[in-house]
């Protein structure tokens, strides 16, 4: 279980405050929905998470270290799938090679997890030649490889059909089980309903409300969050 | 028989002396796009990924390097070289060791510039990525090199392909010595000049025969390399 601690955060960029003001001090053990409009600031706010970029002010810190810090025990997965110009299997032996993870044990964790994102059949096909869904399901299973503590998915499921959806949903409870714990950020409310048991809420890149996902779902508290869950934001 | 009936019993004949010349053009012109590559790879990687001070300078210089004149080439090296030059003392002008470095001075801004051109997009499309991932500086050139590699390999046939078939400077800093630095190319200049078709034609099919090998070559390995590119 994981400590995240986000204190007086700020991003501002040419002038426009991305987000304001956000605290959050959050003991995770499932899934976090981050949810919010288009523009709300949720992949800013996940970028800022993994130290991918930093913040105006402020301070994110994951278990009290700096989010620059630690990024091997998180994974990260884009809303547009990055694939390496190699096959299947070559790209989910990439984080092990570069995080210098032992040979040893290398080939089983690779089989573990081509299974997992059922993708056995097209281990050694170029990635390229993947469709939409089974790219998001190989970058999930890459970023699930070197078994971190946290995962970090930002839409991924955007532009995917219902089965593909499913079938990440599944490797994300399968993480889950295993102790690990989800931040996602999504505007499909229907997903954030299925998946989460925590909600953050952004609005205009203010942190509105943070709460347990059913307390959110049945009576938002804010103007805001009735506004967005009925759809007029 | 005509001169071209000749010249293709000459190549089919395995004369000593064409072979000595043709090995020799290979050894030198493949030793100049080793000694090339191993310069240029890195550093065109580099200049595709990071940027540093006089980075636009040294891309706008490369670039330009790309049409370097043969002749101007050899006739710097030539003025390093001579016994006046700065480094007239290792009496290496008029060897093939000359003409290496002469075409690897040649070969180095194509590698460079085609390196740095392939780089570009692949970094682009993995820069998030190796980020998430914590890369460090030197795993991130190794990995860009890798993914680049059938571009990469096609710069280096393409480098190859323009020092095999250079005759400016090898002739001014080889000296065009018989069978000591008598590569194709300047055999095929004096033979002409002499009048002996024959071996002058018989070079110039091998050279063509090697050309159109290369290009071969070059157009498998990037129908190769298209299979890993991401279209969507």
């Amino acid at each position: 279980m994981t400590q995240l601690t986000i204190e007086n955060l700020n991003y501002t960029s040419d002038d426009a405050r991305l987000l304001k003001d956000i605290n959050i001090s959050h003991k995770n053990n499932g899934i976090t929905a981050i949810i919010g409009a288009n523009g709300a600031g949720k992949s800013l706010l996940l970028s800022i998470l993994h130290g991918l970029i930093a913040p105006t002010s402020g301070r994110v810190a994951w278990d009290g270290a700096s989010a620059t810090k630690g990024k091997n025990t998180r994974g990260y997965v884009f809303q547009k799938p990055i694939i390496l110009r190699r096959s299947v299997r070559d790209n989910l032996a990439y984080p092990l090679k570069v995080q210098n993870h032992p040979k040893t044990g290398q080939a089983e964790a690779i089989d573990q997890m081509l299974e997992l994102s059922q993708l056995s059949h097209l281990a050694d096909q170029p990635a390229a030649s993947l469709s939409g869904g089974e790219a998001q399901r190989m970058t999930i299973a890459r970023a699930l490889i070197t078994q971190p503590k946290t995962l970090l998915l930002d839409e991924p499921c955007s532009n995917l059909d219902p089965a593909s959806t499913k079938l990440i949903e599944n490797m994300i409870h399968s993480f889950v089980a295993g102790d690990g714990s989800v931040y996602i950020s999504t505007h499909d409310m229907a997903q954030a309903k299925r998946l989460s048991n925590v909600v953050f809420f952004l609005e205009a890149g203010q942190l509105l409300e943070h709460k347990a996902a059913k307390d959110f779902f049945a009576a938002p508290t804010t103007r805001e969050g009735r506004a967005y869950l009925n759809g007029d934001l | 028989m005509s001169i071209l009936g000749e010249a293709i019993d000459l190549v089919l004949s395995a004369d000593a002396e064409l072979g000595g010349i043709v090995g020799l053009s290979l050894r030198v012109s493949l030793t100049a796009t080793l000694i090339a590559s191993i310069l240029a790879i890195p550093l065109g990687a580099a200049l595709a990924v990071w940027n540093f001070r006089f980075r636009q300078v040294l891309i706008v210089i490369s670039t330009s390097l790309m049409a370097l004149p043969p002749v101007v080439v050899g006739l710097m090296i030539y003025l390093l070289l001579s016994r006046a030059g700065p480094l007239g003392s290792y009496g290496i002008l008029f060897t093939p060791m000359a003409m290496i470095i002469a075409q690897s001075v040649l070969i180095f801004p194509i590698v460079l510039a085609l390196t740095r051109e392939a780089i570009l997009p692949i970094n682009r499309d993995y820069k998030n990525l190796l980020d998430a991932l914590n890369v460090t500086p030197v795993q991130r050139l190794k990995t860009l090199i890798w993914d680049a590699r059938f571009a990469i390999v096609t710069a280096l046939l393409a480098g190859f392909g323009r020092a095999l078939a250079e005759v400016g400077a090898v002739i001014i800093v080889g000296g065009n010595i018989a069978g000591f630095t008598r590569v194709m190319t300047t055999t095929i200049a004096l033979e002409t000049s002499k009048g002996n078709l024959q071996l002058a034609l018989a070079l110039g099919i091998i050279l063509l025969s090697i050309a159109f090998a290369i290009n071969i070559l070059i157009h498998w390995i990037s129908s190769f390399g298209r299979k890993y590119q991401v279209t969507r």
